[in-house]
């Protein structure tokens, strides 16, 4: 079954596909956040794989270069690392997503060396020069250093025919994503997330296959009926979906997402008239925010309110990676302004893996509790 | 109608037992090495007591990290609405509960049936719980029992700064190095702590928003310099509880057993 095979690959670092692609002699790239333009890397004939730190246990060899205070994805992904988990890659491209994961590639530079490794810089504000800036200095250079780098040529069709496969991922996960919302929904959270994750482990192409099938299968699943309360959950990344499991054994079910690693990686598309190259970098550029991005608390709201409302959610579950200190403001506001329309949420710290259950599952049983459900 | 509550903690596992809404028994006893084993014994215990059987129980509620393993419980509820339940029943104005045991801190508000209206928790950290008091009272090397008392001794309460328990142990050392009196610390100790929990319940506005009495439960409850200095944060008294503040989870998980039985069992 199709959904069995997203769901399995959902929980990989390296799978059959990344090596079968291997075999035939072509590279995988790296990256490191979503705000890394995939599309260029694909267009110049690699694999982007987006490096997750899956399984790690501990973080003993990044813990010599970075401090407890620093946040945990950092330092898991920086540990996966130096233990060579990601050989597999021919290169890597990270991005200033926050502070945290800037410190850690100055670690990784020194100690972690692929033939080629760079930091994209996203700019912060919303200004017309700053994107001018972003797709002249940051765009087009990551455009001519990758064909310098692998001897790849990127061109306008090698760049809209990676648009096209992107922007029909996208549109399947978005069907993929109605049927969560659904009010008899066909599928939980935990796999759901699974299968979005798998975007990001093996090539696209083959994913759009498997997930066309996998919608078909769906629509044949009865409907989940026998759950607690409907629920939205956001906050910092989520690889393994850990959080999602203790809300839906304790019986909730997650119906919305806000995250970088799911709805809002989804949401938008590239535009397919015009510069391919402009148009990917407007997407990247545009797209819905991290909370990372400067003076657009309003859109960030919104879009969280939009998708409370529309999957009908019973209450929000925010959490951050201790010390991530963009998603700590935003997920305070959030919270307050949910509470405004009537829905509660409840606001978690956690760790990149969750490993003490009890504590977190007390929580989120008192908090459904809380709701009445 | 015979209901019964069940708690398994993380040291103590406790049970009580109600007829027709009265307490006739609870027991607490040290954990065993599995939360089943905890239940069952506990359980066991109360029961001899009223010359019961486990078949005498019309229903049961189990509460506690290991409340979803015990068997014969029926239904299982978070410690936060079980403690908050238990302590309204027993003073029936009391809106606000702060719970500080071994590992967990929470803040509690219930509206006038007892029902959770809202809470907070620490994160996986030891600041702000009775594993503080125990880490900081070796280090002023003085009985836990004697820390409270400290508070009333002190003239001079020197401010600990530092969050986190590792820390303020050092910081805790480093005065004692410097000279400072032990009275004066161990009160600053008390103020702190006290500071941490009140800094949880305003993350959910406990402070301002308490409608009747407050209340403070877990082992921390006994400590007599934290619940001064609560009193003067919160400006307002900290009533006490008129049962052992340690069975408040069991007597909660009791009373939801009665509310299930009247609503699933009895109709």
């Amino acid at each position: 079954m199709a959904i069995e095979e997203l769901i399995r690959i959902g929980e990989t670092i390296y799978n059959k596909y990344i090596d079968d692609w291997k075999k035939e002699g072509k590279r995988v790239i790296g990256y490191t956040c979503s705000y890394a333009p995939e599309e260029i890397l694909q267009a110049a004939g690699l694999l982007p794989i987006r490096l997750k730190a899956i399984g790690s246990s501990e973080t003993s060899k990044a813990d010599v270069y970075m401090p407890k205070f620093h946040c945990t994805f950092s330092r898991h992904l920086l540990d996966q690392g130096m233990s060579n988990a990601f050989d597999f890659v021919d290169g890597i491209v990270f991005v200033n997503s926050c502070d945290q994961l800037r410190r850690m590639y100055d670690v990784w530079n020194k100690l972690v060396k692929f033939p080629y490794q760079t930091i994209m810089v996203m700019p912060y504000s919303y200004d017309k020069e700053d994107f001018e800036w972003y797709l002249e200095h940051e765009v087009k250079k990551l455009k001519s250093d990758l064909e310098t780098a692998y001897g790849a040529k990127i061109t306008d069709s090698s760049l809209s025919e990676s648009i096209n496969i992107f922007n029909e991922t996208r549109n399947l996960q978005a069907r993929l994503y109605e049927m969560r919302g659904a009010k008899e929904p066909r599928i939980n959270g935990v796999d759901t997330h699974k299968i979005i994750t798998a975007a990001t482990s093996m090539p696209k192409k083959k994913y759009n296959e498997l997930l066309k099938a996998s919608l078909e299968e769906l629509k044949k699943r009865p409907g989940i009926t026998d759950y607690r309360a409907r629920i939205l959950i956001g906050g910092s990344m989520i690889d393994e979906p850990e959080l999602l499991q203790v809300i839906e054994d304790a019986g909730g079910l997650v119906v919305a997402d806000v995250l970088c690693t799911g709805t809002r990686w989804t949401t938008d598309k590239v535009e397919t008239d015009g510069d391919p190259l402009y148009a990917i970098a407007k997407r990247y550029y545009d797209h819905q925010p991290c909370p990372r991005m400067t003076m657009v608390y309003e859109r960030k709201r919104d879009f969280v309110l939009d998708q409370a409302k529309k999957n009908q959610v019973d209450g929000a579950i925010f959490s951050k990676i201790a010390f991530c200190d963009h998603h700590s403001g935003d997920n305070v506001l959030y919270q307050e302004d949910l509470e405004k329309e009537g829905i509660p949420s409840l606001l978690l710290d956690r760790d990149y893996r969750i490993t003490d259950v009890g504590r977190f599952r007390t929580r989120i049983e008192a908090f459904f509790e809380k709701l009445g459900k | 109608m015979i209901v019964a509550g069940i708690d398994v903690g993380s040291l103590t596992a406790k049970a009580l037992i109600m007829k027709d809404g009265e307490i006739i028994d609870f027991d607490i006893i040290t954990v065993r090495p599995t939360p089943v084993q905890s239940a069952g014994d506990v359980m066991e215990k109360a029961l001899n007591k009223t010359g019961l059987k486990m078949d005498d129980l019309d229903y049961c509620v189990s509460t506690g990290y290991g409340r979803e393993q015990i068997s014969f419980s029926r239904k299982s509820i978070s410690e936060i609405s079980c403690h908050g339940m238990g302590a309204h029943w027993c003073r029936p104005s009391i809106r606000g509960v702060i719970d500080i045991g071994g590992q967990d801190c929470k803040a509690i508000i219930v509206d006038k049936d007892g029902n959770l209206d809202n809470f907070a928790m620490n994160d996986k950290c030891a600041a702000g719980t009775g594993r503080f008091l125990e880490i900081i009272s070796k280090a002023l090397g003085i009985d836990l029992a004697e820390l409270g008392p400290l508070t009333f001794k002190s003239n001079n309460p020197l401010k600990i700064v530092r969050r986190c328990s590792v820390f303020a142990e050092y910081e805790v050392i480093f005065l004692l190095a410097e000279g400072k009196d032990v009275t004066d610390i161990g009160a600053g100790v008390n103020e702190a702590m006290a500071q941490r929990a009140f800094s949880l319940a305003s993350s959910i506005n406990l402070n301002n928003k308490l409608t009747g009495e407050l209340t403070v439960t877990g082992g921390v409850a006994k400590n007599v310099g934290v619940i001064k200095n609560l009193e003067k944060l919160f400006d307002a008294e900290i009533v006490s509880l008129p049962l052992d503040p340690q069975i408040m989870g069991a007597l909660g998980a009791a009373l939801f057993a009665r509310r299930y039985y009247e609503k699933e069992v009895r109709v």
